[in-house]
């Protein structure tokens, strides 16, 4: 867990209310600097109302933190603004524009030094040279997100928030924002994606929040796993007929089931394995295979969002 | 302002420039007013006479009336009578001219701020450094200064029409301080009254037309003035079109304080998602 001296983000029972919806209850996590958090959450749990309010784009109702050392509900957001990054769910590009001036008008709102030159550097970290005079309107998905993604980062932003970054994607696109986010990570920028594909947030985040207008849970993969996912199983082969072993099964296991040749095992813990394989063989067993299941971050995920349903 | 909330201002404002030159339709509506505006009373100066083979000056009441403009436009008094109708006519259009600019400010700063959230492009603005005020200067300048190009550009259209199609004298009245106040102030000021009320509307409009269609309202006390300017009984001097002026640059003044305030960020992105 980040430190809250060195924390980029650092808020603390943050909530959004909406007249009498409440989007967002209580949320208090931090973010250390080059960390990837991703938020999986289902739809209207409040992750683009979270994203919104880091970015200071809406005051909480109550609570609160500080983003990359500027206030949450402070009385300048511009100094906020400066310092964080924000991917939309859509792009937002001015369509009848081209992409340089798409690009250079934001560099201008943010105050670059060199505008022009920042631009060429952030277009070519994320693959648009050459498309400088293309008319936004024209460029596929995968283009108008890029462009989208340059946008945010011409500034370097400390936190980057990305809403739904690879949504609709073509896979080669889809890596290649997936890369862009692990190579901003070696910059020490941290980033806070919000997503609904469980492989990405797996695959790019250090740690996982589970939101459900409260933030149900926040660990690393394995530790939300192991926490929260329905316990471990195993599937035994066996020389003849499964049921036959039952009684030496059960008495190691949560729960037995048999079919045909094959025992399926639910585990106390998932180093329950060899146990149960003593036992079995113990009682006479022949095995012929053992396949561990391992609980998957998706168990742990549905089993999040549907407590307290 | 700071130089760099200026810089800021600048930035948008050239955003505004090239997205009006990737599409020019939406000056559709004012050019049209211009068009209006400028052919109608050169429609009856040349056209009139034309068609019934008399000139203007030849219809006793009709000078009679020319000569009662003589109070606000002196040099009416001593033109000959073909040319003082002429010059009463083109008195009398004048201000529908400041119709022109009324409806450009109103058509561009709508579409522009409702084109903003239509296409999702002003999350992305307003999660930079630009404040509110910024970004509102930034919309009703670019209108402002567009609109005043066409105002002026139809200004000087009836002046050369007037040096080409009526008598010696009759330009002249166009150059007149009366004349001058009613284009080169009370038309751009009644113009910023209908940009910050346009800003106003559109922050909570769903779409362009429906704040668009409150234009009429700016519009209306403006085509009073033509109707009373037709029928004489409002006929504004010098003095009274420079007061009427300085009391809508007040009052745009306290509609862009309310602009601010009503330009809700947090309800602008919330409503429209």
């Amino acid at each position: 867990m980040t430190t809250s001296a060195a924390a980029v983000v650092d808020v603390d029972q943050l909530s959004k209310r909406f007249g009498a919806r409440v989007a967002v209850d209580g949320v208090s996590f931090t973010m250390a600097p080059g960390e990837v958090v991703a938020l999986l959450g289902p739809n209207g749990a409040g992750k683009t109302t979270t994203l919104r309010l880091l970015a200071g784009l809406i005051a909480p109702s109550s609570g609160r933190g500080t983003v990359a050392g500027a206030p949450l509900s402070g009385a300048a957001p511009q100094i906020l603004h400066a310092r964080v990054g924000l991917l939309t769910e859509t792009p937002g590009l001015w369509d009848r524009l081209t992409v340089w001036m798409n690009l250079v008008t934001h560099a201008r709102l943010h105050g670059l030094p060199d505008p022009a030159a920042r631009v060429r550097d952030v277009m070519a970290m994320v693959g648009l040279e050459g498309r400088e005079d293309d008319v936004a309107a024209v460029l596929s998905k995968g283009f108008r997100q890029r462009v989208a993604l340059a946008r945010a980062l011409l500034h370097a932003p400390r936190l980057l928030l990305l809403d739904e970054p690879t949504s609709g994607l073509d896979p080669e696109a889809a890596g290649d924002v997936r890369r862009l986010i692990t190579a901003l990570r070696a910059d020490g920028t941290a980033v806070l994606v919000c997503t609904h594909n469980l492989g990405e947030a797996e695959a790019l985040a250090d740690r996982i929040g589970v939101l459900s207008t409260t933030l149900r849970a926040l660990d690393t993969p394995d530790g939300l796993r192991r926490r929260f996912a329905a316990a471990a199983r195993v599937a035994i082969t066996v020389a003849g007929p499964a049921a036959t072993w039952l009684p030496a099964a059960r008495a190691c296991c949560r729960d037995v089931t048999a079919e045909g040749a094959c025992l399926t095992c639910t585990l106390a813990a998932p180093d329950d394995v060899p146990e149960v394989v003593a036992a079995l063989v113990a009682a006479g067993a022949r095995l012929t295979a053992v396949v561990p299941e391992a609980p998957s971050l998706e168990a742990a995920y549905l089993a999040l969002v549907r407590r307290d349903d | 302002m700071t130089d760099t909330g200026a810089a800021r201002v600048d930035a948008l404002m050239r955003k505004e420039a090239a997205e009006l030159r990737a599409a020019p339709g939406v000056l559709l509506t004012p050019l049209l007013m211009l068009l209006t505006a400028v052919a109608l009373p050169f429609g009856i100066i040349v056209g009139v006479p034309a068609w019934s083979g008399e000139a203007l000056g030849s219809a006793d009441d009709l000078v009679d009336l020319a000569r009662e403009l003589a109070p606000a436009v002196p040099a009416l008094a001593h033109l000959p009578a073909d040319a003082a109708v002429q010059a009463f006519v083109l008195q009398q259009f004048l201000p529908l001219l400041i119709l022109v600019p009324v409806i450009g400010a109103m058509t561009l700063v709508t579409t522009s701020v409702v084109g903003e959230k239509q296409a999702r492009s002003l999350e992305p603005l307003l999660v930079t450094p630009l404040t509110t005020a910024e970004l509102l200067a930034a919309k009703t300048g670019a209108a402002l200064l567009v609109s005043l190009a066409l105002l002026a550009s139809g200004f000087l259209t009836l002046l050369a029409g007037a040096a080409a199609f009526t008598g010696a004298g009759v330009a002249g009245t166009l150059l007149t301080a009366r004349s001058l106040a009613l284009v080169a102030a009370l038309a751009p000021a009644t113009a910023a009254v209908a940009l910050v009320l346009g800003v106003i509307v559109s922050s909570r409009a769903g779409d362009a037309r429906s704040a668009q269609q409150f234009g009429a309202i700016v519009a209306l006390p403006v085509v009073g003035l033509f109707i009373g300017q037709l029928d004489g009984t409002l006929l504004l001097s010098t003095g009274g079109l420079i007061t009427v002026t300085a009391f809508l640059w007040l009052l745009v003044g306290v509609l862009a304080w309310v602009a601010v305030r009503v330009f809700d960020r947090e309800r602008i992105l919330t409503r429209w998602t």
